[in-house]
């Protein structure tokens, strides 16, 4: 019991989950919004094939939040020597403040896709109807993600602010 | 550089000229016909501001058959029908062709470029008028085969399918009943309750005798005769077991016949397509082909004409029309028509305010980042052309957002070949050398930045080689690079700054442009000195403070009361908080910039998973390839987003006054062939 709480404590098993978070938590996002613009996407399709490439320019507009996650996590993963470097063994308070510093690009991440799924899924019925105007639909889809940008940002200053 | 001046033509000229004349002036493709409204008729005046609308319409044209085109002029409906007929016209052709192209030998290939025509060829194609529309009724008439037969197979293989289970069965399908019998086939659901149905239906009705002739997932099919006289009990069960009648859809004979009969239907139905298939690949059929095409050319040609003729104003002997004319081609246009016709011309040049059309001109350089411009609005008349200033700032930025060398060159690569195989005009063209300016960057700052395919010299070599980065690694160092950004960001926004003060001043509005930009340049000059630190640090307080009183005094000025411009100066300062945000928007320079290294790094981390031993390098290889073009292509587009984000909003919301209709002269406009020794180059 006491072992395993030990390794509970681990501050490499903490800063691990720090890593799985911002990699689950955003690609979870990414998932579901790349996913709903697909969807819309596909009513487009069936009327007019030629447009495909004009929706696959929105449909990955939401996949990027689940890029930055894994930027986080390999960042983190960097830090602490798994990829790269000494392998490093740090405290646990070490591994909380990676922990904390992996929580804004998962948290924001994953709800920032899926409003930047719904933007760009509404700007595929700008390609529809407007297909001139698809610079707009994208810009409007492209505002969401200025969010999940800062998120990365305070996750990268964080994780870069951490002493080993 | 920049807009190009546009005059006003009016030009009268006799009805019997008319179709020459359009000619003509369609294949200098200068002029842009304006809508002629009501009030204009009446007036003479020309008032220019009204034809608001020509721009949807142009767009709605582009598209050879624009059915939405909602042509706001009053003129004859006559007229408009006949564009009409012409769009059906057009849409039927096209169908041919599509169709046809299908067995094209040539195949359909990616960023096809125009078949080359001689000119004096193609307009002896509508001399062939007749024969061709022959060759579109034959294609028709093969097409409507097709899709009765596609249909016909469509039935037979839904029937098909529920003849199957019927197959051993051995009983005709349409027998229902004998002297003294009747017989039910149909469906009971499957399941544990099925199993026992014979045993039920031999004690229910032991006159009888069950069958199961076949099972699947949820139905079990069966038969049962039983005598007349044992109905009720017999359908008791049957009812507990959930009996479907099989509808048979009124075949005759046994299952097995019909399937037979069915299957050699299907076949033939399949023959008679590939004999129709035979006949579109036929060689006389796809030499009718390009002569369709350019007949559809010819006849969109055509149908552009009458869609012009629609805007002017006819009388009995004369015709008036209005539009645009680039000033530099005014001359020549002058010549053309004053030689030949007997026609009134003249140019004036545009009242204040009036919303004549936007052609932009710039150098080689600038060019291939009209694009970013024209898809997000044109400039309003008048008004200034951003692309000059866009330009640089979108190379750097691009660049830095995918910062990688090797992925530079592979795009640069990619742009260039594009170019010189396919000879791409217009927005396609331009948009293939901003990648190839993209890559150019790209690479620059890859060798800056220290990123080759990420690391990989240095996961090759297991670390003992590594290419230094010329300047940083922005991986090694985010800090340093995050201050970068807010720098190039300060850079793009105080120009942007620098263009309203611009535009401020040629419009005379010195005061303006000293209380709006200058003393906002003080104001944020004071803080970044501040944020710099060190000696700076007190000038840049003693400036921000000037700048802040120097706002608070003076952006109130709109005010009435004295009060109110106290109010209106302090909140002004508010915007600070504006301009903070967006500098923290230049982050993204860092961010997308790490992405790319980053996630090549991880494929490169990904790919020596199998060490260095022969199945490991080809491992490796497949990795590296595919990771390599699928991050490409993900951070290649999202650079471009994110560039053309940073200038839509944080650089154009500085200063661009957007809303300018395109210049879209009345032209020949082709889908399938190009002209070569045709222009009278104007």
């Amino acid at each position: 019991m006491q072992d395993w709480l030990t390794s509970m404590f681990n501050g490499n098993v903490i800063a691990f989950t720090g890593a799985a978070l911002a990699v689950i938590l955003a690609g979870m996002g990414s998932a579901r919004g790349v996913g709903m613009v697909g969807e819309a996407a596909a009513g487009v399709i069936t009327e007019d094939p030629s447009k495909f490439g004009q929706t696959i320019l929105l449909q990955v507009l939401p996949g990027t939040q689940g890029i930055y996650g894994l930027l986080v996590a390999f960042v983190i993963l960097n830090r602490i020597g798994v990829v790269g470097g000494e392998y490093l063994q740090i405290t646990a308070v070490q591994g909380f403040l990676f922990l904390a510093a992996a929580l804004p690009i998962g948290i924001v991440g994953y709800k920032s896709a899926i409003a930047q799924g719904r933007a760009a899924a509404a700007g595929i019925g700008i390609i529809a109807k407007r297909p001139e105007e698809l610079a707009k639909g994208i810009t409007f889809a492209v505002m969401v993600e200025t969010y999940a940008v800062l998120a990365l940002l305070a996750s990268i200053i964080m994780i870069y602010g951490i002493r080993l | 550089m920049a807009i190009v001046k546009m005059l006003k033509i009016s030009l009268v000229g006799f009805e019997e000229d008319r179709d020459d004349i359009m000619k003509a002036l369609m294949k200098t493709g200068a002029l842009h016909f304006s809508d002629m409204e009501l009030s204009d008729r009446g007036s003479g005046n020309g008032n220019g501001n009204k034809n608001g609308n020509g721009n949807e319409n142009g767009n709605g044209n582009e598209n050879g058959n624009g059915n939405e085109n909602g042509n706001g002029s009053g003129n004859g409906s006559g007229n408009r029908s006949i564009t009409a007929e012409y769009d059906s016209k057009l849409t039927r052709i096209k169908n041919v062709v599509t169709y046809l192209s299908v067995y094209s030998k040539a195949g359909k290939k990616f960023l096809a470029s125009k078949r080359q025509m001689d000119f004096d060829e193609f307009v002896t194609i509508m001399d062939h008028e007749r024969s061709l529309w022959k060759t579109v009724e034959r294609v028709e008439a093969v097409t409507a085969e097709l899709a009765a037969l596609r249909n016909e197979e469509n039935t037979a293989n839904g029937i098909l399918a529920a003849l199957k289970p019927w197959e051993s069965h051995a009983l005709p399908l349409e027998l229902n009943k004998t002297g003294k019998t009747f017989v039910k086939t149909g469906m009971i659901t499957a399941g544990t309750v099925a199993e026992g149905f014979l045993n039920e239906m031999e004690t229910a009705v032991p006159e009888s005798s069950a069958e199961i002739i076949g099972s699947d997932k949820d139905k079990v099919y069966i038969s049962v005769i039983y005598h007349r006289d044992s109905e009720r009990e017999a359908a008791e069960v049957l009812r507990a077991h959930g009996f479907e009648p099989f509808k048979g859809f009124g075949l005759k004979g046994t299952a097995k016949n019909n399937i037979l009969l069915i299957e050699e239907k299907l076949k033939r139905a399949k023959l008679r397509r590939d004999e129709l298939a035979a006949e579109g690949s036929d060689e006389g059929l796809q030499k009718e082909k390009l002569k369709l095409e350019a007949f559809f050319d010819a006849l969109q040609m055509e149908r552009d004409r009458q869609a012009a003729a629609e805007k002017m104003i006819k009388t009995g002997r004369t015709f008036v029309a209005r539009g645009w004319v680039p000033a530099p081609l005014a001359g020549k246009i002058e010549k053309l028509l004053a030689k030949k016709w007997e026609c009134a011309l003249e140019f004036t040049n545009p009242e204040e305010g009036e919303n004549y059309p936007i052609l932009l001109k710039n150098n080689s350089l600038v060019e291939p980042f009209e694009p970013v411009t024209e898809l997000y609005s044109l400039p309003a008349p008048g008004k200034i052309d951003p692309n000059p200033y866009l330009a640089p700032f979108f190379f750097i930025f691009f660049g830095i957002m995918l910062s990688d060398a090797g992925y530079g060159i592979i795009l640069a690569l990619v742009a260039g070949v594009v170019l010189l195989k396919f000879k791409l005009k217009g927005m396609a063209g331009k948009f293939a050398r901003l990648l190839l300016l993209g890559g150019i960057s790209t690479f620059i700052w890859g060798v800056l930045f220290g990123g080759w395919f990420g690391n990989v010299t240095e996961v090759l070599s297991s670390g003992r080689f590594k290419i230094p980065p010329l300047w940083f690694n922005p991986l090694d160092d985010p800090m340093r690079m995050l201050i970068w950004s807010f720098v190039f960001g300060l850079l793009h926004l105080f120009t942007g700054m620098a263009l309203k003060a611009k535009m401020l001043i040629s419009e005379k509005k010195y005061l303006d442009a000293l209380f709006d930009i200058g003393f906002w340049y003080i104001l944020l000059v004071g803080l970044c000195l501040i944020a710099v630190g060190g000696g700076f640090a007190t000038a840049g307080k003693y400036m921000a403070v000037a700048g802040a009183v120097l706002l608070v005094l003076t952006q109130g000025r709109g005010k009435k009361n004295i009060f109110a411009k106290f109010f209106g100066g302090l909140l002004s300062l508010y915007n600070i908080t504006g301009y903070f945000s967006d500098v923290l928007s230049y982050s993204r320079l860092l961010a997308l910039g790490l992405s790319t290294g980053v996630i090549a790094a991880v494929i490169n981390m990904m790919g020596t998973f199998f060490g260095f031993s022969i199945p490991g390098i080809i491992f490796f290889s497949v990795v590296f390839v595919i990771g390599t073009v699928f991050n490409l292509i993900i951070n290649t587009l999202g650079a471009y987003v994110h560039t053309s984000r940073l200038q839509y909003v944080e650089f154009f919301g500085k200063f661009y006054e957007s809303g300018g209709k395109p210049y879209d002269p009345f032209r020949i406009k082709t889908k399938y062939v190009d002209f070569i020794n045709d222009r009278e180059e104007v």
